[in-house]
Order: C-alpha cells, then sequence, then structure tokens
C-alpha cells in the first residue's frame, strides 16, 4: 500500500461542512407562457 | 458522554480520479476502487477489503466501520507525491485523470505517507492539459463538467504526466 503503515487515529468534526451547497447541474427550463385567455 | 474531537477543521491531502462520463454527466471515480464519488454529499468510506465474494460471505458476520487501523479500509489520499504516481497512468475505462485536494473528516488514520478516512469530499480540482479525449473532448469541457461539484476547479498547464511537478513548484 502506498501510504504505508498506520501510525494513529484521529477523530475531526469540523464546524463547518466541508461539501458546499449543490450547484444546480444545468440551468432551470424558462417558465412556459400561459396563453392569454 | 462522547469523546472530544481531535480536530475541528477537515484535513487535506492530495490524490488523483479518474473521470468518468456516462450520459454526459462527468463525475469524479476512484481510481483503484470502482467507487463514483457523489457531487453534492460526502463520500462515506466501506470496508472493501478482498473483493466482491469476500465480502458477499462477510455479510454473514459482523462488518466494521471504516477505517479502522488493521484494515486496509478507507478513503485513502498522501502527499503530492504520492498521488503523482497514479496520475501518470492511462486511466482504465475513463475519460482522464485529475488531480486534487480533498478534505478529510470524520475518523482518519495517519499513515507513514498519507491517511485512510471515513468521510472525503474534493475541496479542489486540477484538470492537466491533456485531459479528454483526442479530438472528441477538450480539457475545458473536463473542467466545465466537474464544476457541478461546486469546488474549485482549475486547469494546470501541463499534462498529466507531469502535473505534480508543476503543482508543487
Amino acid at each position: 500500500v502506498e501510504i504505508g503503515k498506520p501510525r494513529r487515529i484521529y477523530r475531526i468534526e469540523p464546524l463547518e461542512h466541508p461539501v458546499p451547497e449543490r450547484i444546480p447541474e444545468k440551468a432551470p427550463d424558462e417558465p412556459k407562457k400561459v396563453p392569454a385567455k | 458522554v462522547s469523546e472530544a474531537p481531535d480536530f475541528l477543521e477537515p484535513l487535506e491531502a492530495w490524490r488523483v480520479w479518474k473521470v468518468v462520463r456516462r450520459d454526459g454527466v462527468y463525475s469524479l471515480g476512484s481510481v483503484v476502487q470502482r467507487t463514483v464519488w457523489p457531487a453534492g454529499e460526502a463520500l462515506v468510506a466501506e470496508c472493501l477489503a478482498g473483493g466482491r465474494l469476500s465480502r458477499l460471505l462477510r455479510r454473514r458476520k459482523a462488518r466494521h466501520d471504516a477505517p479502522v487501523v488493521d484494515c486496509q479500509c478507507g478513503i485513502y489520499a498522501g502527499g503530492l507525491d504520492v498521488a503523482g504516481r497514479y496520475a501518470a497512468d492511462t486511466p482504465f475505462s475513463a475519460v482522464s485523470h485529475v488531480l486534487g485536494q480533498v478534505a478529510l473528516w470524520g475518523t482518519v488514520v495517519e499513515c507513514e505517507r498519507g491517511y485512510r478516512a471515513s468521510h472525503a469530499y474534493p475541496a479542489r480540482i486540477y484538470v492537466p492539459a491533456d485531459a479528454g479525449e483526442q479530438w472528441r473532448i477538450g480539457w475545458d469541457e473536463v473542467a466545465l463538467g466537474l464544476c457541478r461539484y461546486g469546488v474549485p476547479v482549475e486547469p494546470v498547464g501541463a499534462p498529466a504526466a507531469d502535473a505534480t511537478r508543476f503543482l508543487a513548484a
């Protein structure tokens, strides 16, 4: 294994979550125009 | 009463991903395991030691959380030199390799040249100049496709084989 033998073990609890808010995968479609009655 | 954590910020280390493209969507995949990294949520480690058959047989026994010290499991990351050894390899069943820094948290086993973690998410992605497929997919399309992870994606002005030297400078 490339990273070698274990040395120690940690518990890490980030105050700020490392996952960013998800970015939309594509821009939302333009709203369809409703024909005027 | 639960024990206090050792750190309140994630560790950051380097790794290489292969870029996989399915239905026009680009994703990061692990180089060694067949794991696709989800966008917008943390990758959580599970013990994959021993291959599929071994895992099927082991389901009857108690499974352990990953990582633990006396196993090989966990999400791997290390120094730039360690990551660089994978970057130059021709990616198997993938568009290309990219490098990056990854945030590690949860349970983290520190090893001689890197880490094995329970939770991870990309922190920065570097796209080599030769990423993509010749004549079909350029590095810029790969970079744009990986923006869905919501982290900085930057070009590296060097091919994958030289990318670690470029980033270390």
